[in-house]
C-alpha cells in the first residue's frame, strides 16, 4: 500500500472499507438507486473506483465524472461517449455479448441539443436513445452507472443556464429511474464533493430526488484508522510507537484517510531530517504544523463557500466559521444572532448551517444546540488563514 | 567583444550534457528516489499520484524533472512503456487544455515517431468538429492506450499553465486527473510560494506537493564538490578541508539555494567577469517575478521589506521600528504577515527575533536595484562574500588583476563597476584602491558607461578632502565626511581616530584605533575574549565581544569561541547550534576539548554523550580521555562501557575529571 495524497486511491492502495462497500452492494442488489453522501475528501471517489474495479458477478460498471458539463447536452454526451469507449466495450465483450454487439454496431454519430443521432440516420431524444441502448443487455446482467460530481453539473447548469434546465436534467433522471424497463437493467449511483441535496433544495426540487437511497460514507473509526496508519507506516518505512499513533488519531479526530495520509507524508520528511524525532508525541504536532503550510490542500474549503453562496450567505458562513475557529464551539442562538447581522432570516440561516454540516465543516453531534468543527486540523487552518 | 554566453549553461540544467548532469546530481536524492520508486511500483490498477515540486528560483526543480526524464529512459523496464515528455521551460504558447493535449501529441509524433507516426495529424482531422474540445483528450488517450504506453508529463512552471485554463477547462482537467491513468504529471512551480498565488483551483488537491528545502551544511559541501571540473576540484577540496567556515558563510549568504551557491562560488573562481555577467543576467530574468512580489504587497509591508532588504543582515523588530519611526507592536504584527507569506524568516535569539529576507537571491536583486548609489548597499552581499572568502592579500591580488585586465579591454563595464566597489569597501591598500578606482573610472568614461558616475570615491580622495577640511579647522565636517564614506579600511579608521583625538573625544578615538588595528590583526579582539575566558572573569563582556566577532566573520576561531562563551552563559541550545559544524575537524583541537570539558562541568552529560557518539564526527574515538571521563561520571548507567577503557588512559582521564571539577566552580554563574 502506497501513501497517496489527494489522488483517488485504487487497487492495492485502497483501504478496505468493507462496511461501506457491503452497504452499497446490498442497496444495489435490492434494486434501489443510490446517492452517496459524504463531505469532500472522505473517500467517495475511491470507493466508486473500488466498485468499478472489482464488481460483483453479473454487474457491469461504468464510471463517469461530469463536473465539467454545464448543460444537459454535454452531460449526455459524456454518458454516451463513456459507453462507446474502447476500454468499456472490451470489458463488455466478456460480460454482455449482445450489448457489446449493439454498442459496436450502432455508432452514435452526434449528440446534440436535438437528441442523439445514430449511424443509421435515426434521431432519438436522450431518454429514448439511452433506453434503446440498454435494452439489449442480457436478462441476468445489470449496468451500474456511477455519476461522480453530479451535483456540480446541476450547479453549473443553474449558474450558466437556468433553473429550468437544471430541473429538466433532474427530471429526466427521475424518469429513467422510474422507467421499469430501464430500472431493471440499470442502477444509478450519484456522488460528488458538493451535496446534491443542498444544491437541489436550493431550487426547491428536493422531491425530484426523494426516491434515491442515500448512503453515508463515514470517516474511519478509531480502530480502522489505527490499522490504516500502521499499514501506511509500514509501507513508508517509518516507525511510530503505539501511543504516538493514538496521539495522532486524537489530534486528527476526524479520521478521514486524506488527513492521515498527509500527516504520514510530513512525518516521513521529519524522520529524514532527524531520525530520533519521531519517538515522541511532539513530532505529531510538528507534522500538523507542517501539513497546515500546504495551502493548496486547504484553500478550497474556503473558496468553495465563495463560489456556491451569495455574497451575504458567504459572509455569514465565514463569520460563523471564524468564530468557531476562535472559540472552538458556538451555540445555535449565537449563530442566529450573526444571521441577523447579515440580514438572513432564521430559516435561511438553518439551511446554510445544514449545508456546512453536510459539506463536512462542522457538526452538532454531541449537543444539538452546539456546533464545532469536525476536524481540529481544519479549525486550526481556518483560524490561522481565514479568521486572522 | 565581450563573451557573454559562455557559461550560462551551468545554470540551466537542460543544457548540460547528460553524463555531466548525472555526475552532478548529488543532492535531493531522497526526493528523486521517492518519486522514481513510486513510478516503478505503479501498475495498471492504480490511478497515478501526481506531484508538484515547489521551491525558490534555483532550488533544483528543473534539475529534478530532467533527472526523472533521464532515469526513466535509462530504466530497462520502464522505458518499454513509459514515455517521458518534457516541454522546454518557456513553452507556454499553451493557452488552452486542448493545446496541451495537442502539444503532447506533437511531442509524441516528433520524438517517438516510430510508434506515433500520425497522432497529431489524426487529431487535426477532428479540429473542425463541434465537440472537439470535449473529445480531444479521448483521441489522445485511445491512441496511447492502443500502443500500450503511458506518459510521464514533466511540466515546469505548471502554475502558469493552470492559470491560463478557463474555469471549465479546470473542471475538465480535474475529471481527467480522476478518471484517466494513462499519464502522470510531475510539475515544478515557483509561484506557488508567492503569497498572491491563487490556490483555489481545487485540483491542486490531487497533487502531492513537495517543497524543496535549502541545502544543509553537508549537502552544500557535497554539492560544491560535484559541480566543478577536475582542475578546480582540488581547489574546492582545499577550501572544504581547511576552511569549512567559508562554505558555511557561502551557504548563509545564498540561503542554501543550489544555483545561487554555484553562482557565487563561480565568482570566487572567476578571473574575467563572465560568471558575474551571468549572475546579472539571471537577476534580470527574475525581475518580473520579484517586481510582482513587491507590487502585490500593501505599502506598509513594502516599507518593511525595503528596510530589511537594504540592511542585508537580519534585524530586530525594535531596529526596524526605529528606522520606520513606528511602534514595535505594529511592526511586529506586519512582520508576522510577511513571515506567513514566506518573504521574511525569523530566528529566535533569546526572547527577541531577528528577521531577514528569506530568499537571499531576492535580497541580492533588491540591493542591486534599490540600493543607494555611491553607497556600499548595492554590493553589500558581494563585500560579505569577498571578505569571508579572501584574505587581505587575495583581495588585493584580485584588484591588481582587474587593473591589468581593464587595459586589455577584456572585462564588461558592470563587472568592473561592481567588483571595484565591492573590493574597495572590503578594504584595500591605499595605493591599490586609488589605482583601481582611477583605472575603472577612466575605462567606464571611455565606454560611456553610466556606471562611471556611480563609482564611489577612493580612500585617497576621501582622505584628501578630510585633510583639507581639517586644515580649515572644520574637524566636525571632516569626521562626518569620513563616517559617511562607510569605508572600513584601516587608513580611514585611523584618520577618524586622529580626528577624534583632536576633539579630545578619547573613547571614540580608541574605538577607531581599535578598528584600524583590528583590520590588520583580527586576532586582537579574539585575544581579549580568550583572556576573559581563561581567567573566568567578565563573562558578559566576553559574550559581547565574541558575539560581535562571530557576526562579523564566522570563521572557526570566532565560532568556537562564541560557542564556548555561550556555554559558559548556559545558553545551551544556541551554543550547540553555533558550533555544530566544527566537530568534523580532523586534527585534535583544543577548542573542542575545552568545549566538552565545559559542557560536562555544566552537567550536560546526555548532550555531551550524544555529540561524542555522532557517527559522522567519530569524536568518541578521537577524544578518548574526554569520552572515558564522561563515562566515569555516567558509570551507574553504563557500567559496561567503562570497562573498555585501556589502562594507559587512566591518568589523562583523571586529569580531565579534575579539570571538570575546577570548571564547575570557575564557570558557575
Amino acid at each position: 500500500m502506497k501513501n497517496c495524497v489527494g489522488q483517488v486511491v485504487r487497487g492495492d492502495d485502497f483501504w478496505d472499507r468493507t462496511t461501506e462497500l457491503e452497504t452499497i452492494w446490498d442497496a444495489i442488489d435490492s434494486g434501489s438507486h443510490i446517492l452517496l453522501v459524504a463531505p469532500r475528501r472522505v473517500g467517495k471517489t475511491s470507493i466508486m473506483h473500488k466498485i468499478k474495479d472489482e464488481p460483483k458477478e453479473g454487474y457491469i460498471v461504468i464510471y463517469i465524472d461530469t463536473e465539467s458539463a454545464d448543460n444537459e447536452n454535454e452531460f449526455w454526451h459524456k454518458i454516451f461517449n463513456a459507453m462507446q469507449e474502447e476500454e468499456f466495450v472490451n470489458r463488455l465483450k466478456s460480460k454482455s455479448k449482445k450489448l457489446c454487439e449493439r454498442v459496436k454496431n450502432i455508432r452514435i454519430k452526434k449528440v446534440s441539443a436535438s437528441g442523439v443521432k445514430f449511424g443509421d440516420g435515426q434521431t432519438l431524444d436522450y431518454l429514448a436513445a439511452f433506453e434503446t441502448l440498454v435494452k439489449d443487455l442480457e436478462i441476468d446482467k445489470k449496468l451500474i452507472i456511477m455519476v461522480d460530481e453530479f451535483a456540480q453539473t446541476i450547479e453549473n447548469i443553474i449558474k450558466y443556464e437556468d433553473i429550468k434546465n437544471a430541473n429538466s436534467l433532474l427530471k429526466a433522471h427521475r424518469a429513467l429511474r422510474q422507467n421499469q424497463k430501464v430500472s431493471e437493467k440499470v442502477t444509478f449511483i450519484y456522488a460528488g464533493s458538493i451535496g446534491l441535496e443542498s444544491v437541489v433544495s436550493k431550487i426547491n426540487s428536493i422531491k425530484i430526488i426523494n426516491d434515491l437511497n442515500s448512503i453515508k460514507v463515514l470517516p474511519l473509526s478509531n480502530s480502522e484508522a489505527f490499522k490504516f496508519v500502521s499499514q501506511l507506516c509500514l509501507s513508508t518505512k517509518i516507525e511510530l510507537r503505539e501511543e504516538v499513533i493514538y496521539h495522532l488519531l486524537n489530534k486528527v479526530e476526524w479520521l478521514i484517510p486524506f488527513y492521515l495520509q498527509l500527516l504520514i507524508q510530513e512525518l516521513k520528511i521529519l524522520s529524514r531530517e532527524n531520525t530520533e524525532s519521531l519517538s515522541d508525541a511532539s513530532s505529531i504536532d510538528i507534522a500538523i504544523d507542517k501539513a497546515l503550510e500546504h495551502r493548496s490542500y486547504f484553500e478550497s474549503w474556503h473558496t468553495k463557500l465563495k463560489e456556491s453562496f451569495s455574497k451575504e450567505e458567504y459572509l455569514f458562513a465565514k463569520e460563523v466559521l471564524n468564530i468557531i475557529s476562535e472559540n472552538y464551539t458556538m451555540e445555535s442562538s449565537a449563530i442566529i444572532n450573526i444571521a441577523a447581522k447579515h440580514s438572513l432570516d432564521e430559516d435561511e440561516a438553518k439551511d446554510m448551517i445544514r449545508t456546512l454540516v453536510y459539506d463536512g465543516y462542522i457538526n452538532n453531534n454531541e449537543n444539538p444546540k452546539v456546533y464545532r468543527y469536525n476536524s481540529p486540523i481544519l479549525r486550526q487552518w481556518w483560524n490561522k488563514n481565514v479568521a486572522n | 567583444m565581450l563573451q557573454t554566453s559562455y557559461s550560462r549553461y551551468k545554470y540551466t540544467p537542460d543544457e548540460i550534457s547528460e553524463d555531466e548532469f548525472l555526475k552532478r546530481f548529488v543532492v535531493r536524492e531522497d526526493i528523486f528516489s521517492d518519486i522514481f520508486e513510486d513510478i516503478k511500483s505503479s501498475d495498471d490498477s492504480n490511478t497515478n499520484q501526481h506531484y508538484i515540486l515547489i521551491g525558490q528560483r534555483g532550488q533544483g526543480k528543473t534539475t529534478l524533472l530532467r533527472k526523472l526524464q533521464i532515469e526513466v529512459k535509462n530504466d530497462k523496464k520502464l522505458s518499454k512503456f513509459l514515455l517521458p515528455i518534457k516541454f522546454a521551460e518557456e513553452q507556454y504558447q499553451i493557452r488552452s487544455l486542448c493545446r496541451l493535449w495537442e502539444e503532447v501529441a506533437e511531442y509524441l509524433q516528433t520524438f517517438y515517431e516510430d510508434e506515433f507516426t500520425t497522432v497529431l495529424d489524426d487529431m487535426e482531422e477532428h479540429f473542425e468538429d463541434e465537440d472537439y474540445y470535449l473529445k480531444c483528450f479521448s483521441y489522445l488517450e485511445s491512441v496511447v492506450k492502443t500502443k500500450g504506453k503511458k506518459l510521464l508529463l514533466l511540466i515546469d512552471n505548471i502554475d502558469e499553465l493552470i492559470g491560463k485554463l478557463s474555469e471549465k477547462e479546470q473542471r475538465q482537467l480535474r475529471e481527467i486527473l480522476i478518471s484517466s491513468n494513462i499519464f502522470r504529471i510531475v510539475g515544478g512551480s515557483t509561484k506557488m510560494l508567492e503569497h498572491q498565488h491563487d490556490y483555489s483551483k481545487a485540483f491542486y488537491e490531487y497533487f502531492k506537493i513537495i517543497k524543496l528545502k535549502s541545502l544543509n551544511a553537508k549537502e552544500s559541501r557535497e554539492f560544491l564538490l560535484s559541480i566543478e571540473k577536475e582542475e578546480q576540484k582540488e581547489q574546492i577540496q582545499n577550501v572544504i578541508k581547511n576552511s569549512p567556515a567559508r562554505v558555511e558563510t557561502l551557504r548563509r549568504i545564498t540561503g542554501g539555494v543550489p544555483r545561487t551557491l554555484v553562482m557565487l562560488f563561480d565568482i570566487f573562481l572567476d578571473e574575467d567577469g563572465n560568471a558575474f555577467d551571468d549572475l546579472l543576467k539571471i537577476l534580470d530574468e527574475a525581475t518580473p517575478l520579484y517586481k510582482h512580489r513587491m507590487d502585490d504587497l500593501p505599502p506598509a509591508l513594502q516599507e518593511i521589506v525595503h528596510t530589511i532588504a537594504i540592511n542585508w543582515d537580519g534585524m530586530l523588530t525594535g531596529e526596524i521600528a526605529k528606522k520606520l519611526r513606528l511602534e514595535s507592536k505594529l511592526v511586529s504584527a506586519q512582520l508576522k504577515k510577511l513571515e506567513k507569506y514566506e518573504i521574511v524568516e525569523s530566528e529566535s535569539i533569546g526572547k527577541n527575533k531577528i528577521y531577514k529576507i528569506k530568499e537571499r537571491f531576492f535580497n541580492i536583486w533588491y540591493l542591486m536595484r534599490f540600493g543607494r548609489k555611491k553607497d556600499r548597499q548595492r554590493v553589500e552581499w558581494l563585500i560579505r562574500f569577498l571578505q569571508s572568502w579572501c584574505t587581505q592579500e587575495e583581495l588585493e591580488e584580485r584588484a591588481v588583476n582587474i587593473i591589468e585586465n581593464i587595459t586589455n579591454d577584456k572585462l564588461s563595464s558592470s563587472f568592473i563597476f561592481h567588483m571595484t566597489e565591492a573590493l574597495s569597501y572590503a578594504g584595500l591598500d591605499l595605493d591599490i584602491d586609488n589605482k583601481l578606482k582611477m583605472e575603472s573610472k577612466k575605462h567606464l568614461l571611455k565606454k560611456n558607461s553610466t556606471f562611471a558616475k556611480e563609482l564611489s570615491e577612493s580612500d585617497n580622495d576621501i582622505l584628501g578632502k578630510a585633510i583639507q577640511l581639517e586644515q580649515k579647522n572644520e574637524v566636525d565636517a571632516a569626521i562626518l565626511l569620513l563616517l559617511n564614506s562607510k569605508k572600513d579600511s584601516s587608513i580611514i579608521n585611523h584618520m577618524l581616530a586622529q580626528m577624534y583625538l583632536r576633539l579630545e573625544q578619547y573613547e571614540n578615538a580608541e574605538q577607531y584605533f581599535q578598528k584600524s588595528f583590528y583590520k590588520q590583526n583580527s586576532q586582537f579582539s579574539a585575544n581579549i575574549s580568550i583572556a576573559y575566558y581563561t581567567t573566568g572573569e567578565c563573562k558578559d563582556r566576553a559574550l559581547t565581544i565574541s558575539q560581535s566577532l562571530y557576526t562579523k566573520q564566522n570563521n572557526k576561531i570566532n565560532t568556537m569561541l562564541y560557542g564556548l562563551i555561550l556555554l559558559w552563559d548556559e545558553d545551551f541550545s544556541k551554543s550547540y547550534q553555533v558550533v555544530e559544524n566544527y566537530f568534523q575537524e580532523e586534527d585534535e583541537d583544543t577548542f573542542i576539548i575545552e568545549y566538552f570539558k565545559l559542557l560536562i562541568s555544566k552537567g550536560q552529560f546526555y548532550q555531551a554523550k550524544k555529540i561524542l557518539e555522532m557517527p559522522e564526527y567519530q569524536l568518541k574515538e578521537r577524544y578518548k580521555p574526554i569520552w572515558y571521563a564522561l563515562i566515569t561520571l555516567m558509570q551507574d548507567e553504563f557500567p559496561h562501557e567503562i570497562k573498555k577503557m585501556g589502562r594507559e588512559l587512566a591518568e589523562s582521564v583523571e586529569e580531565v575529571l579534575k579539570e571538570i571539577e575546577v570548571y564547575k566552580e570557575k564557570y558557575a554563574i
